[in-house]
């Protein structure tokens, strides 16, 4: 056991944190990992009687025995020794807002929990890591015998009801994760209602994880005696927790899961998941040296540099900047990442070229050369006099011109394509062709029009020294070569009016050995010849083959470009971040910056709770819980009902958030005439499992079961139905009947259904009906018909297809939904 | 006020390797009504499909301006928020996707400037069900879930009403119409025109026609306008059967 009052154990224990929960002390915690040492600890620190330590031990035991379960999701990465199972909060417990701590306090405003309490509720249950903050309950509820509180503090004030009730309906032997639950629970929610009392309003537990590699093991327990009633809602956390880990900038919005960037190491590696989030704060502008590749970040963005202060020498500065560095201190630093405010005018950034290439043999010398005058020269264009398309480059008047035209009209031949030579009015040359063969090779890989021109993945990913070559034709026909004296450098400079395409060059140049320097030259009216036009931004790419002289230095692939000036501005609106798979990092314009999450993001955390719920005679109670855990929760509840006679219990459930989730919630119909509903919908878009159905077992005669469950599964993701339906011999006439309908957003993603059914009594009727399918492009057609955006004719689609499942859900956690599937949907850009 | 003009210039479209359009020339203007005439299969619903915008139908050649605005580059709702509506011969269904909500989206999407009291676009939205004879309960069903062929044209025909679009083309309006509903849906068009919409009516047959007079006529043969004329040719169509334009095609008159 430690007890955690030092600062600096505090801090560590924070660095693991969502953003907005800040200095959270926990005034108690048990070490990692769980052994008997701990789980008698833990019970003695919450002063329990004998008889709970004794079912925790006993369950512990079992936990031990059991494996680790292997029919559904992947669990190998979960580590039992590397969680903490026990963090307490708070030594008291609060029934008032007012007398919960201020920072507890601030973490539930901003769920919104004290407001919808005011509004909605009969009464609430909040709880924070292990342990319950707070509990309320109306005092005509109380009055009447209701009994609402953490389940911690229900042991200790009525022990005898908690004994009665407590792991019969799901005894620690059920699977492993109960095992554990019921070894170290801790937290959830006691809820009583006595005889014919019935809740009007519903009552609300929240729960919330706060650090990551925690277990979060609550147990709830729901006793509805004869003729009662009540709906009890579990509610974990809005969407802002699923995209708000991290910060970054803008044009990384249109990146999606699993595209390809480039790391800091120059290679190649996967996103995992992006994020958006609203931004209000101080924006920092990075202008370089090489101005035109200027970017923003948020202010505790990481990002790669070496400080200057760090490779300084005692040198006077010669340009009247900032101080001299020594080369050889520079080029033999390790850069490291640094918060974006941390950085001064001057210090070093990191420019990578990337090393990842992969050769095309079809992409010969010769036609690198056409499409090297091609981007530099070519157009493509319809010519209405003779209908049809024809590919033109155009040159100058000059000799040189001249020759370099003759010269591609011969490699043309000799390409075996047709080809022409024209001398124009004004005396320009022109080298035509006809060839759709052409035309289309020119188009793929460079594109036309000379403001959208783009260089092909093939291109960008061949060999340096095939790439040279696209580069130095495309320089003989835009750029211009001078050499400067009194160093006898050779000056290359080059302009494009496609920002893509002079960002593309910069990274040829780079990946062979060159620092080029990109500018932009801002469009205006101009004047040619006498005639007024409007000239477009230009790129200009300059670099200097003998860079002795240059302020940027190399280091294998990566060039230190010093920072010539940091503009610091308000900023409101939404930032994006990518979490990249191993390297942790990606480019921003050619610049290593950190990924979005810590390095420990990869381990997880558990949330295995129990819920336990009575349905006595003609009782009834609706659970609805509605999870958005963050995506390192692995999250595997137990939720079991016992419903006697016409009894009738009701599953409501949405699945948003966690990396895993498994719930199949469960009734088992004792009593005659005793029903169940399970409405059920998960989604399961980015990296995510999600295995959720339901369990129902017919066991008297007359009882009805309804099953209802909807998933979407899409970039990568993985959503599964898993029912079991039992209707065992004599449970006459009983009747039941299973929907499960899947809709599957991309060929990424996965969908598959489990339905085993067992219907044992043959006066029994059962109905099963199963769909899955995807979103039609006639229907987002229509919808666009009709003025809605592509993004948003899918989520239509998308709400239409849950709706109703969502309309039985509370409606402050079915906007939720709405938002998050519009969210998930804006990642979908084009069409699918 | 200067009208509105939809100019559909020399189009040529086709779908797959198959040209199905060759160069076209429609020109309408605020407040008139086209007829757009001619066998099945002649490619009249490729016109209402290019229009929109459709990724399936490839544009070859010739102009789509609405007043000086090129339709071509713009993508299917960005066309409908310059102004166009097509009622489809064949609206999709989308489940659970509550007619009110899609209506009042797309409404807001169509009138961004507009700020819009729910509660009297919902009391229109059920005067307009009564008008077309329909049961107020549609206005909460998914998207023409669980309805006729007949009801969903009369659906298409209240978004056009009520989405106040500058141009409108209505594909086969009148398949699967009884009498009583073309009635209503012919008062619908009226009712537009009179708001100033530009309308082409596609069709296969002049029945719709006689309820609702077009001031100009155009028989589409194998994907040519074979004759453009005004309301009488529908008349004339009727009489001499689109056999009539078998053989030979004859040079576009102007009526």
């Amino acid at each position: 056991m430690q007890k955690l009052d030092d600062v600096e154990d505090v801090k560590k224990l924070n660095e693991i944190k969502y953003d907005f929960i800040t200095d959270l002390k926990p005034v108690y915690q048990t070490k990692k990992g769980l052994s008997r040492d701990v789980i008698e600890e833990m019970s003695r620190e919450k002063k329990e009687p004998d008889w709970m330590k004794k079912i925790r031990l006993k369950a512990y035991e079992i936990f031990l025995s059991k494996p680790v379960p292997t029919w559904g999701p992947d669990l190998s990465e979960l580590n039992f020794d590397d969680l903490t199972y026990y963090t307490r909060q708070e030594d008291r417990k609060a029934n008032n807002w007012e007398d919960v701590p201020k920072e507890i306090k601030d973490t539930f405003d901003r769920l919104g929990v004290p407001e919808m309490e005011k509004k909605y509720l009969a009464g609430s249950v909040a709880q924070l890591q292990s342990e319950g903050v707070y509990s309320r309950l109306r005092k005509q509820w109380e009055d009447k015998g209701v009994i609402f509180m953490d389940m911690d503090s229900a042991v200790q004030k009525h022990p005898d009801i908690v004994r009665e009730h407590f792991g019969k309906i799901v005894p620690p032997s059920d699977n492993k994760f109960a095992a554990l639950n019921t070894a170290v629970w801790s937290g959830g929610s006691f809820l009583y209602v006595p005889s014919g009392v019935q809740l009007d309003l519903p009552v609300q537990a929240y729960f919330r994880m706060n650090s990551a590699l925690e277990g979060q093991f609550e147990r709830t327990l729901i006793i509805a005696e004869p003729d009662a009633s009540v709906h009890y809602i579990e509610g974990c956390l809005p969407a802002e927790e699923l995209v708000s880990k991290g910060d970054s900038l803008v044009p990384i919005s249109s990146v999606g899961v699993s595209d390809n960037v480039v790391t800091h190491s120059g290679e190649n590696s996967r996103v995992t998941r992006t994020f958006e989030r609203p931004y209000d704060g101080t924006m920092m502008t990075f202008v370089p040296l090489s101005k035109g590749n200027s970017f923003k970040l948020t202010v505790e963005h990481p990002v790669l540099a070496i400080k200057r202060s760090s490779v300084s020498t005692e040198r006077k500065p010669r340009n009247g900047w900032k101080s001299e560095v020594s080369t050889q201190k520079l080029i033999t630093a390790k850069p490291d990442y640094v918060r974006a405010e941390q950085l001064e005018e001057g210090d070093f950034i990191v420019y990578v070229a990337p090393t990842e290439s992969k050769d095309n043999e079809g992409m010969t010398p010769e036609l690198l050369r056409v499409l090297g005058l091609y981007a530099a020269e070519g157009s493509v264009s319809y010519n209405k006099a003779i209908k049809t398309t024809v590919l033109a480059f155009s040159f100058g008047k000059s000799k040189k011109e001249k020759d370099l035209a003759t010269e591609l009209y011969d490699l043309l031949k000799s390409l075996g394509e047709q080809a022409n030579l024209i001398k124009t009015a004004g005396g320009y040359y022109t080298v035509s062709s006809y060839s759709k063969k052409l035309i289309e090779l020119c188009e793929t890989h460079v594109g036309k029009g000379a403001a959208e021109k783009k260089l092909s993945k093939v291109l960008m990913e061949l060999p340096p020294e095939k790439q040279r070559i696209l580069l130095d034709n495309y320089l003989r026909g835009d750029g211009n070569v001078y050499v400067k004296r009194p160093f006898k450098s050779v000056m290359v400079r080059a302009s494009t009016a496609s920002k893509m395409l002079a960002f593309q060059l910069q990274e040829i140049i780079a990946r062979n050995g060159t620092f080029a320097n990109l500018s932009i030259r801002k469009g205006g009216d101009d004047t040619i010849v006498g005639r007024k036009i409007r000239r477009k931004d230009q790129f200009i790419v300059q670099y200097t083959e003998d860079k002795r002289h240059s302020q940027v230095r190399k280091a294998g692939n990566n060039f230190y470009v010093p920072i010539r000036k940091i503009i610091k501005e308000k900023f409101k609106d939404k930032v994006y971040n990518l979490e990249v798979s191993k390297q942790n990092s990606y480019l921003v314009k050619g610049f290593a910056v950190h990924n979005c999450t810590a390095p420990t993001y990869s381990q997880y955390s558990l949330h295995a709770a129990i819920v336990e719920v009575y349905v006595k005679k003609a009782a009834k109670v609706r659970y609805t819980s509605v999870q958005n855990w963050s995506d390192n929760i692995i999250n595997g509840p137990t939720k079991r009902s016992w419903v006697e006679e016409r009894g009738r219990m009701e599953w409501v459930q949405g699945s948003l958030g966690s990396k895993i989730t498994m719930t199949y919630p469960s009734s088992i119909l004792r009593g005659e005439y005793a029903s169940t509903s399970n409405l059920n919908v998960a989604l399961g878009v980015g990296p995510v499992w999600k295995d959720n159905g339901a369990k129902v077992v017919h066991a008297a005669p007359n009882t009805t079961s309804k099953i209802v469950a909807k998933s979407i599964s899409g970039k990568g993701g993985m959503a599964v139905y898993r029912g079991q339906l039992r209707i065992n011999p004599g449970a006459y006439n009983s009747k039941a009947s299973v929907q499960c309908d899947a809709l599957i957003l991309d060929d990424m993603s996965k969908s598959n259904t489990y339905p085993h059914n067992e219907i044992l009594e043959e006066s029994a009727s059962f109905s099963h009906e199963a769909s899955v399918g995807k979103i039609s492009e006639e229907q987002v057609d229509y919808l666009m018909s009709r003025g809605i955006r592509e993004e948003d004719a899918r989520s239509l689609i998308v709400l239409g297809f849950l709706d109703d499942v969502l309309k039985e859900i509370p409606l402050e956690y079915s906007i939720e939904f709405n938002k998050l599937v519009r969210l998930e949907m804006s990642k979908y850009g084009a069409v699918g | 006020m200067i009208p509105n003009v939809l100019s559909i210039k020399d189009l040529s479209v086709s779908v797959g390797e198959k040209e199905i359009l060759k160069s076209v020339t429609i020109t309408v203007k605020s407040g008139e009504i086209h007829a757009l005439m001619g066998p099945n299969g002649t490619g009249k619903s490729t016109l209402a499909h290019t229009v929109v915008g459709s990724i399936r139908y490839k544009v070859n050649s010739g102009d789509l301006f609405l007043n000086d605005v090129n339709l071509r580059d713009l993508q299917v709702y960005e066309r409908a928020r310059a102004g166009l509506f097509v009622a489809f011969q064949e609206p999709v269904t989308v489940q659970g996707l509550r007619f009110l909500n899609y209506l009042r989206t797309a409404y807001s999407s169509l009138h961004p400037d507009e700020k819009l009291e729910y509660k009297k676009f919902v009391e229109e939205v059920k005067e307009l069900l009564a008008f077309f004879g329909l049961d107020s309960s549609f206005a909460d069903r998914g998207l023409n879930e669980g309805l006729s062929g007949g009801e969903k044209k009369r659906m298409e025909a209240l978004q056009m009403l009520i989405l106040r679009p500058k141009f409108i083309i209505l594909d086969e309006i009148d398949s699967g119409l009884d009498v009583d509903a073309l009635r209503v849906v012919s008062k619908a068009i009226a009712r537009a025109k009179e708001n100033g919409a530009g309308i082409i009516i596609i069709t296969h047959y002049q029945r719709i026609l006689d309820y609702i007079k077009p001031d100009f006529v155009h028989v589409l043969i194998n994907g040519r306008i074979a004759e453009s004329g005004n309301g009488d040719l529908a008349k004339l169509i009727e009489e001499r059967g689109y056999e009539y334009y078998k053989g030979g095609e004859i040079d576009a008159k102007i009526g």
